[in-house]
Formats: structure tokens, sequence, C-alpha cells
């Protein structure tokens, strides 16, 4: 690939990196879609195909602050063709591979380092980059934005898919989609080789810094929370739906889309605000808000009403930390390292994910009820709102070093 | 194109194509198959 002289501008950086984010938060958000098909037909029980997803999401986040490393210093164009062709291959992988340990090991790897290359941690560098400082917060918001759009719109199109194309076929037609946009996007993001330089600093000197610097730990605490709640609500909220007598699926539908939409309007406007606002005020007041609107939720007498008003107001705060915590991380330590760093507090955030979704089912089974992770949940809402607040955001102070 | 005229068209697409995606939840199918999804997991 040949290198770029002149930078990409701004607007042509957001359409190609918000279209490679539509696809690949949006592919992947749709594959609860293909668990009876893919079980039915291979005959497998629903163990197999929930490891594969729950490996996908462990290796999206441990692939993450390598992919963002690939991304600061080769460049993003090369990580996102790389991820282009993993998405494809592990799209192809799920739709032929039989055998349950192949499957869930060739897809979590591949699917979970595609995303590593394709979703927001990757793409944050070259955002970040391109952006003057002072729309910075604004792009990240539109990112985000992109981001929570695949999610929403492209449910209802795979399920489509499979009923017309077949769950086989369905795959075929997405892993040519990815290829066919993805990499020519990828194509957009070249950036000349000064851009990326930026100022002197190795690999191990930014990891060490960003580790040793208090704001950074304290941002990591706050992602794992977002994480945990956002995963937990995900999965285990139709359950306790059930659990507590609302047994219209419908109802559980209609969250679920009205968490999509307000994801979208929530991205752009945390991303927005945060370009005017103080970020860490702003992240502290969306997991505040999150623990109040979870306990108004478990207080207030269950109904439907009640529950897409939750919805509305989750789906708000759903995908708004993303812009202000990569706004923050960019402030503080620039944007050099930016997609590492980012893939770091993503790889939190996961662990955070897949402790939210093993815990509610690990003490549903002990207490048969969901209060006391609910309980965790508000208590971590209060406690990301706290850890936040300190974050000072002020760029870091480095001592000058000699040219070498 | 004035800008405002501009603005005001990106605007109505953006609505257009949300008001689509969200009445593709609505739809009977989707409903249907969303909701078994739920049922399965619950």
């Amino acid at each position: 690939m040949h290198p770029e002289t002149r930078s990409p501008s701004l607007k042509t950086i957001l359409l190609a990196t918000g279209l490679i984010l539509t696809l690949a938060m949006g592919v992947r958000h749709g594959f609860g879609f293909w668990l009876q098909p893919i079980s039915q037909a291979n005959h497998w029980t629903r163990e197999t195909y929930s490891l594969a997803m729950a490996l996908q999401n462990l290796m999206w986040g441990a692939f993450g602050p390598f992919a963002g490393i690939a991304a600061d210093r080769y460049g993003t164009a090369r990580v996102a063709i790389f991820g282009a062709l993993l998405y494809a291959a592990g799209l192809l992988w799920m739709s032929h591979v039989a055998q349950p340990m192949l499957f869930v090991i060739g897809s979590g790897v591949l699917i979970g380092g595609a995303l590593s290359c394709t979703a927001f941690g990757a793409m944050s560098g070259i955002i970040g980059r391109t952006a003057p400082e002072s729309k910075r917060s604004w792009a990240f918001g539109i990112s985000g934005a992109a981001s929570s759009f695949g999610q929403f719109a492209l449910m209802p199109i795979e399920q489509q898919l499979i009923g017309t194309a077949g769950w086989q076929g369905a795959f075929l037609i997405l892993a040519a989609l990815v290829a066919l946009v993805m990499i020519p996007m990828a194509l957009f993001l070249r950036e000349p080789k000064a851009v990326r330089s930026g100022p002197q600093q190795s690999l191990p000197e930014a990891i060490r810094e960003a580790f040793g610097h208090k704001p950074f730990l304290l941002l990591l605490a706050g992602y794992f929370v977002c994480g945990f709640q956002l995963v937990f609500i995900g999965v285990h909220m139709p359950a306790y739906l059930k659990d507590r007598g609302v047994t219209d699926p419908g109802v559980a539908v209609m969250a679920l889309a009205l968490i999509g939409l307000f994801n979208i309007f929530g991205s752009y406007l945390a991303g927005r605000l945060g370009g005017r606002l103080p970020k860490r005020y702003l992240l502290s007041s969306i997991y505040l808000a999150r623990a109040t609107a979870i306990a108004l939720f478990l207080i207030a007498p269950l109904s439907p009403a009640s529950v897409y008003v939750f919805a509305a107001a989750m789906g708000l705060l759903w995908l708004s930390t993303v812009p202000l915590t990569n706004g923050v991380i960019a402030g503080i330590f620039g944007v050099r390292y930016l997609s590492m760093l980012s893939g770091f507090v993503f790889f939190s955030h996961q662990v955070g994910s897949f402790l939210g979704v093993w815990l509610g089912g690990f003490l549903y089974t002990r207490q048969g009820n969901y209060n006391t992770v609910w309980m965790i949940t508000i208590a971590l809402g209060v406690f990301a709102a706290l850890v936040n607040l300190p974050i000072n955001e002020k760029p870091i102070v480095r001592a000058q070093t000699a040219p070498a | 194109m004035p800008v405002l005229l501009k603005r005001c068209l990106w605007y109505v697409a953006l609505a257009a194509v949300l008001a689509l995606s969200f009445a593709a939840y609505l739809r009977p199918a989707f409903m249907l198959d969303l909701a078994n999804r739920i049922l399965l997991c619950a």
C-alpha cells in the first residue's frame, strides 16, 4: 500500500470509519438469530453457539490493545483491511464448520480479532488525529452514533436475510458485504507517516505512562462498570421481565428497539456535549443516571410502560460513555497511541461484560432471583460515578527527551 | 443549495432511515423471531 502524502479530510474519515463501524458493530449484533437454525442444523446444544459468542467477546477485548498498537504503528487502513478479511473469514467459517470445538475456537478468534481491528478502539486513533481538538469529541460522538446505528439497523436486516437466503446463505452474503464495503472504505484511511509519528515516545513508555497515571486507572474502572451493566441488562432483562410476570415477549422486543433507537441519539449527544463540558462530569452523570434509572425501574410498579421508559432512558445512556472515555484519553495522553490506549480500556469493558453476564446467571441459579445482581449493578453505577469525578483531564506533562 | 435547506434534507433523510429501521422491528415476522429468541434465552 502506497503511503499517502496528504491527510484525509475529517468528513472523509468520518464517512469511511462510520461505514466500517456500522457494519462491524451491526453484523455481530444480530448473531443471536443464528442460535436456533445453526444449532438445529449441526445437532448442537445451545451451549456450543453460546460459548462461541462468549469467546468472541473475550477475544475482542483481549486482541484490542494489540490491534490498537498495530493501528498506531502501521496505520488504521492496513489494520481495517486485515480486520475486514478476518471478519469475512470468520463468517465463512461459521457458515461451514460443523465440528463444535473448531467452530467455537475458529469463530471466536476470527470474529473477535476482526472486531478488535474494525470497531471503535482501532478507529479512534485516526479520528482523534484528524479532528481538530475543538471538534474531537463531536467526531467521536458521530462515530459512536454510527456504531449504535449499525446495531439498531442491521438486526432486522439479518433476520430477513436468514429468512430469504437461509442461515448459511445469510453468512455468505454478510461476508461478501463486509469485504466489499470495509476494504474500499479502509483505503480512505491512509495517513501520511508524519501524522502518525507524533511526539517522541516509545510504545513501552506510553504503556508505562498510562498505567502509572491515576486518571487512566480510574477510566479503566469506570469502563469495567459500563461493560458489566450493559451486558447484564442486555442478556438478563428478558428473563427478569418473564419472572416478574411480563410474559408478552413483544414488550421485550419493543424495549430492545427503543434501546437501539435512543442509543444513537445518546452517543451523538454525549460526544457533542463532551466538546463543551468537562467530560469527567458527563461520565459521572451518565453512571449516576444509570444507577438512578435502574433503581427507579426496580421500585416502580412493573408494566409495559415502565419497561419502555426504562429502555429509552438506558438507550440514551447505553454507548454514550464511549465518545467521552476516548475523548478523555485523547485529551490527557494525546492521539499518538490513542488506538492502543482505547484497546486497553476496552479490554476492561469486556472483562466487566463477561462478569456481568456470568454473575447474573450464577447468582440467579443460587438465589432464584436477580435482586442481588441488580443491587450490585446500582452500587457499581454509584462507584463509577464517584471514580470519574476526580479525573484530571489536563494533558500530561512529559519531560523533554533529547533528540537521538 | 442553501446550507439551511441542505441541513433540513439531511435531517429528513436521517429521520426517514431511523423510522424505517424502527418500523422493521414492528414487523410481525421479526417480532415473532426475536420473541422466540428471547424465550429461548429466558
